[in-house]
């Protein structure tokens, strides 16, 4: 296999087909370059993440405001409200995924295995 | 190291009875392995199906503690403390206690033969289950470290693959862990659900942890693969499994997201919803559910009653 530097990013994403996604990792086992290639996206991406969101120039929020069938269903709600019509649902706990992982996480490395001898990766 | 491995192997291969002494090997191997020192970098990539991820990572092990560095951030550990940290600032969870170890008797040391790999000379071991391989470890000798780790599913297809790229033997570093932390929790043992068995599929449940709420962990392990079990309120959230692939097991539809060091399942049983979370491939993953609250819904009346006091 050459060089799979144009498929190294959708490899990153997992967006290869399978044997593909094989091929690359083979070929990343003997080939420090393309390792240094993949980690140099990688951290390139890590970069990106963490830049700070910019909010938006006044003249496109006006697209972004609600159409005027969300302010009706918004007055309707707000009435059905008032006379008691809504039934309150249940309150929702949501599944924090990077906290479970985390969980797991300090669980795994206290115990021999597959994943605590190599090092498991930080995130999900 | 070279001897020890091969010492290993051959008394699992014709000293000791085969299964006893191959566990015994296996075992004695992997303990080593989680205080071997080393640094290096590589690539761990995990395929499920059609679904596939993959991440590089930084890996340091000195003095009993341990510094992971991928792209999600990073990870210190020792001991029973683990550190992530999140801008500028550490975060701590500590486990409070944990039962011993076990390696199942369905593993077991298959062929070994000398190899080179990164330069360096390594062990090419075989793990067997029920006769067929797992995974393959090729293991450098000088520090036991496994510098490539190939999982196998059902289909002997390559479900988890672990390479480094990098890699320096007892690194001369210094770590330390952060003075402080932002936070710091504790995993506190908590009370078994009633609806989880002891163990599923040769996964023994070895200890359970209460979560903040009503929810628990459960952690099952076999000695090779692990995984934990969150069990929460019917209600709770999976907005992460929106975009999850539906998979069947026996009739029933569970959700399925792939990264590249865990597999997640998520699914809600009349009762409760849950989620999976580990490194065991698909085929147990398969078994496992099987054997673990099923998908099912509730009927009209117990919604409207459960919407009406929650």
């Amino acid at each position: 296999m050459t060089h799979p530097i144009d498929l190294l990013s959708a490899f990153l994403d997992g967006e290869l087909a399978a044997a593909d996604q094989a091929e690359v990792a083979n070929h990343l086992h003997g080939c420090a370059s393309c390792a240094a290639d993949l980690q140099g996206i990688s951290r390139v991406r890590d970069w990106i993440r963490g830049m700070p969101v910019e909010e938006a120039p006044s003249p496109l929020l006006p697209a972004l405001r609600p159409p005027r069938w969300a302010w009706a269903a918004a007055s309707i709600a707000a009435a059905a409200l008032a006379v008691g019509l809504v039934v309150t649902p249940a309150q929702t706990e949501v599944l924090d995924l990077d906290t479970l992982a985390g969980q797991h996480t300090a669980r795994v490395v206290v115990s021999p295995g597959i994943s605590s001898i190599r090092g498991p990766v930080a995130g999900r | 190291m070279a001897k020890r491995i091969a010492t290993l192997v051959l008394s699992a291969l014709f000293v000791m009875p085969a299964a006893a002494g191959a566990d015994e090997g296996l075992a004695e191997y992997l303990e080593s392995a989680m205080d071997a020192e080393f640094h290096g970098s590589g690539v761990v990539m995990c395929t499920w199906g059609a679904d596939s991820a993959a991440t590089t990572y930084e890996v340091t092990r000195s003095d009993g503690m341990s510094m992971v560095q991928g792209p999600d951030g990073g990870l210190m550990f020792s001991g029973a403390l683990t550190a992530s940290k999140a801008g500028a600032d550490w975060y701590a969870l500590e486990v409070s206690e944990w039962s011993a170890w076990n390696l199942s008797d369905r593993y077991s040391l298959g062929d070994s033969t000398a190899t080179i790999r990164l330069g360096r000379s390594a062990t090419e071991v075989n793990v067997m289950e029920d006769g067929r391989i797992r995974a393959r470890l090729v293991i450098d000798d000088e520090s036991t470290v496994p510098l490539l780790t190939e999982v196998f599913g059902a289909d002997g297809g390559v479900f988890r693959l672990a390479a480094l790229v990098e890699f320096v033997a007892a690194p001369a570093v210094d770590m330390e862990m952060p003075e402080s932390f932002m936070e710091h929790e504790m995993l506190m043992y908590g009370e078994p659900s009633s609806l989880l068995p002891d163990s599923a599929f040769g996964y023994r449940r070895t200890d359970t942890y209460a979560l903040d709420g009503s929810g628990s962990q459960a952690f099952y392990s076999d000695g090779l693969f692990s995984f934990s079990l969150f069990e929460v309120g019917r209600g709770a959230a999976p907005g992460d499994f929106a975009d999850g692939s539906s998979f069947e097991v026996e009739g029933a539809t569970y959700t399925r997201i792939v990264t590249a060091s865990n597999v997640w399942v998520h699914w809600r049983s009349p009762e409760r919803s849950y989620v999976l979370v580990g490194d065991l491939p698909p085929d147990h993953i398969e078994a496992v559910l099987s054997e673990l609250p099923r998908p099912g819904t509730r009927g009209v009346v117990m919604r409207w009653l459960s919407r009406l006091f929650g």
